[in-house]
């Protein structure tokens, strides 16, 4: 029998170890309405801290992909998803965690931009999460997806 | 969201207010598609109030666009913001939509 895996990293202790300061965490279930909630206050966390606002609404538009992937394909039987933002002197660091199937967004799949009217777009919210992320990580712990992600404070 | 509507003459200018995610798409299409099943319609939509567009909006407005052009319409956008605007270039929906700075030019375009 394999020995027992530790649970995700939710207390901070690894950013703490990488200097980065945990500042926003937060708990909902993967519904639209708690995930629009949970975006804005995501901005108007990282407006406080002087993020520059297109940073911001990366990472906000990141994590709606996200959750809205997790609220899409597991629903409500993913649990309660955690999430949690960092803030650094050069970035900005952010947490997933969900109870939902194993998916790791970081793949690449059929991820189509919209070229025409026939055309329909495919993968477009894993498109713009790998197109405004850096060291976007997924791993499986458990029975728990936790994929990470970092954006750059001053967006290019 | 808020939307609201004006009339002027054939063309039907859609204001938007707020965010097209995937808790407004819904509603954002549902309301585009209605206008949109006149005959020929020409619509205009103004994202000046439009701070926040996930792929949950963009997939709306990709059916609306298919709906509007199914008819022999026109569907024209106006006043989108850079944090919009960098969502449709990444995503390509630059090249398909027919984009206007202003609400003036839209209209000029459609009328």
């Amino acid at each position: 029998m394999s020995p027992p895996r530790s649970p995700p990293d939710l207390a901070g202790a690894a950013d703490a170890r990488a200097g980065m300061m945990t500042d926003f965490v937060a708990e909902i279930a993967p519904q639209t309405d708690a995930i629009a909630a949970l975006t804005e206050r995501v901005m108007a966390h990282l407006a406080d801290c002087g993020v520059d606002s297109r940073a911001a609404h990366h990472v906000a538009l990141v994590l709606d992909e996200l959750l809205t992937n997790v609220a899409m394909h597991d629903g409500l039987s993913a649990g309660p998803v955690a999430i949690r933002v960092g803030v650094s002197a050069a970035r900005v660091s952010g947490e997933v965690v969900d109870g939902g199937k194993p998916f790791d967004p970081s793949l690449e799949r059929q991820s189509i931009a919209a070229e025409g009217v026939e055309r329909p777009p495919g993968g477009l919210g894993l498109l713009l999460v790998r197109r405004l992320t850096e060291g976007l990580v997924y791993e499986r712990v458990g029975a728990r997806n936790r994929t990470t992600f970092s954006i750059c404070r001053a967006a290019d | 969201m808020e939307l609201t509507e004006e009339v002027h003459g054939r063309v039907v200018v859609v204001t938007a207010r707020g965010r097209l995610d995937g808790s407004t798409s819904e509603a954002f299409g549902a309301r585009l598609v209605k206008l949109a099943s006149t005959s020929e319609p020409r619509l205009i939509v103004d994202f000046a109030g439009i701070d926040f567009v996930s792929s949950a909006g963009l997939r709306v407005v990709f059916s609306v666009l298919k709906r509007v052009k199914a008819a022999n319409g026109r569907l024209a956008f106006c006043a989108v913001q850079p944090p919009v605007r960098e969502v449709l270039d990444i995503t390509g929906f630059t090249g398909m939509l027919d984009l206007h700075a202003e609400r003036a030019q839209a209209m000029a375009a459609l009328a």
